[in-house]
């Protein structure tokens, strides 16, 4: 009876908990890398909302020139470039937050009367979160070029994107005035010829009701 | 996306060999701002104030307004009209940077006077497209809405015309212009369909 009741010992290395742990935080690891690519791999399925950002490539590339250290100094894009490519790029980021504030209402009354799905109400929040990534961005690009600019830089890019968006309407005043002369030379084509159907339709029954034997 | 991009030291402008027109329009972009900044000479862009409105192109723009006005008030017409397309183009060779309300109350006074010239020369298509473009820019006044009706009307857009009309007097119930040319337009609705009162 004594014998049963004495607790049995085994005796065991101190490496074993040591392994223990290193294997759990192993999987643990493992399970968050392979977590975080299957979330980077959905995310990159999900299609944009906006067209390609050119300001931003353009950007990124005048960068990698002004920064490549093999570049002479007369191959290297001018400081005032840069300055001018980041404004576009940030002109650009401004212009789609706009879009997106513009369309915010749209999305979440379409969402919740179910008239869109969760992918597309995924893909418009996964937009709004990229922009302000892309802001953040911006503003540390901006103290690369001058100290404390950021604190104006997004004032004069509103300005600019303003005044952008004002011009292009003015440019494409004449182009719409040829787009709204063949809208409407089409439709008083379409009411002409519905006037003829209708005269002959009424030449035709006049003709029945002069002859009824016919 | 493969994009190439040259740079030229001597004009600080970016060219590129592709046939993209989108990327080709946002080169000219990049190098109309370029040369806007190193030809206002600061640093960096400055903010937008009253004070650093282009005072000289200010006064251009002024005087191609009243130069139109005048040939309007001389009934030279087609004159008019020159002038005002003239003072827009200037309008748009303003710096980006430069304040857009300030740039945006030049262009609707040359947009509505331009309008008026048009409905003189009865170019009511371009009357129409002039005064269609300011009201989608939220410049919605009593007087913008007769003058859309007015070219609605003359196009032959009835319907178009007394919706413009109800939504200017909807803005000024009095306005005795608008009270007159919708009851003209009413009438000629009910004359298209064949009726009368």
């Amino acid at each position: 009876m004594d014998e049963e009741d004495i607790p049995k010992t085994a005796n065991i290395s101190v490496f074993t908990p040591i392994i223990y742990l290193i294997i759990l935080l192993s999987c643990f690891i493992a399970f968050s890398i392979i977590y975080r690519r299957r979330t980077v791999r959905n995310l990159q399925k999900i299609d944009p909302i906006f067209e390609e950002n050119y300001p931003l490539i353009m950007y990124s590339i005048l960068k990698d020139q002004y920064n490549d250290p093999n570049l002479s100094k007369e191959q290297k894009p001018h400081e005032k470039v840069m300055k001018a490519a980041l404004l576009r790029r940030g002109v650009e980021a401004i212009r789609r937050s706009l879009k997106l504030k513009e369309s915010e209402s749209v999305y979440k009354s379409l969402y919740e009367n179910g008239l869109i799905g969760d992918d597309i109400f995924k893909q418009y929040n996964i937009q709004v979160k990229f922009q302000e990534l892309e802001i953040q961005e911006i503003a540390r690009d901006c103290e690369l070029y001058k100290k404390g600019w950021t604190a104006n830089f997004f004032k004069v890019a509103q300005e600019v994107c303003f005044n952008e968006a004002l011009r292009r309407r003015i440019l494409i005043i004449e182009d719409r005035a040829k787009d709204l002369s063949d809208t409407w030379e089409y439709y008083e084509q379409e009411v002409e010829k519905i006037e003829n159907i209708k005269k002959i339709d009424n030449t035709k029954a006049s003709g029945v009701e002069k002859n009824p034997s016919a | 996306m493969e994009v190439t991009l040259q740079y030229n030291n001597t004009d600080k402008k970016i060219s590129t060999p592709s046939t993209d027109e989108k990327l080709q329009k946002e080169i000219d972009q990049l190098n109309t701002l370029t040369s806007e900044i190193i030809s206002n000479g600061s640093d960096v862009p400055p903010i937008a104030t009253p004070e650093n409105f282009n005072k000289d192109l200010s006064k251009m723009i002024k005087k191609l307004y009243e130069g139109g006005v005048q040939s309007f008030k001389q009934n030279k017409f087609e004159e008019s009209v020159r002038q005002f397309t003239i003072g827009i183009e200037m309008i748009n060779r303003r710096h980006k940077f430069e304040a857009f309300q300030g740039t945006l109350q030049e262009l609707s006074m040359f947009l509505m006077s331009r309008t008026d010239a048009n409905l003189k020369t009865k170019r009511y298509l371009d009357a129409f497209n002039d005064i269609d473009m300011l009201l989608s820019m939220q410049m919605c006044t009593p007087e913008n809405f007769l003058r859309r009706g007015v070219a609605n009307y003359f196009l032959g857009n009835y319907e178009a015309a007394r919706a413009d009309y109800q939504r200017g007097l909807a803005y000024d119930p009095n306005n005795r212009r608008l009270q007159d040319e919708l009851e003209t337009c009413l009438d000629k609705i009910l004359e298209e369909n064949g009726d009368y009162l």
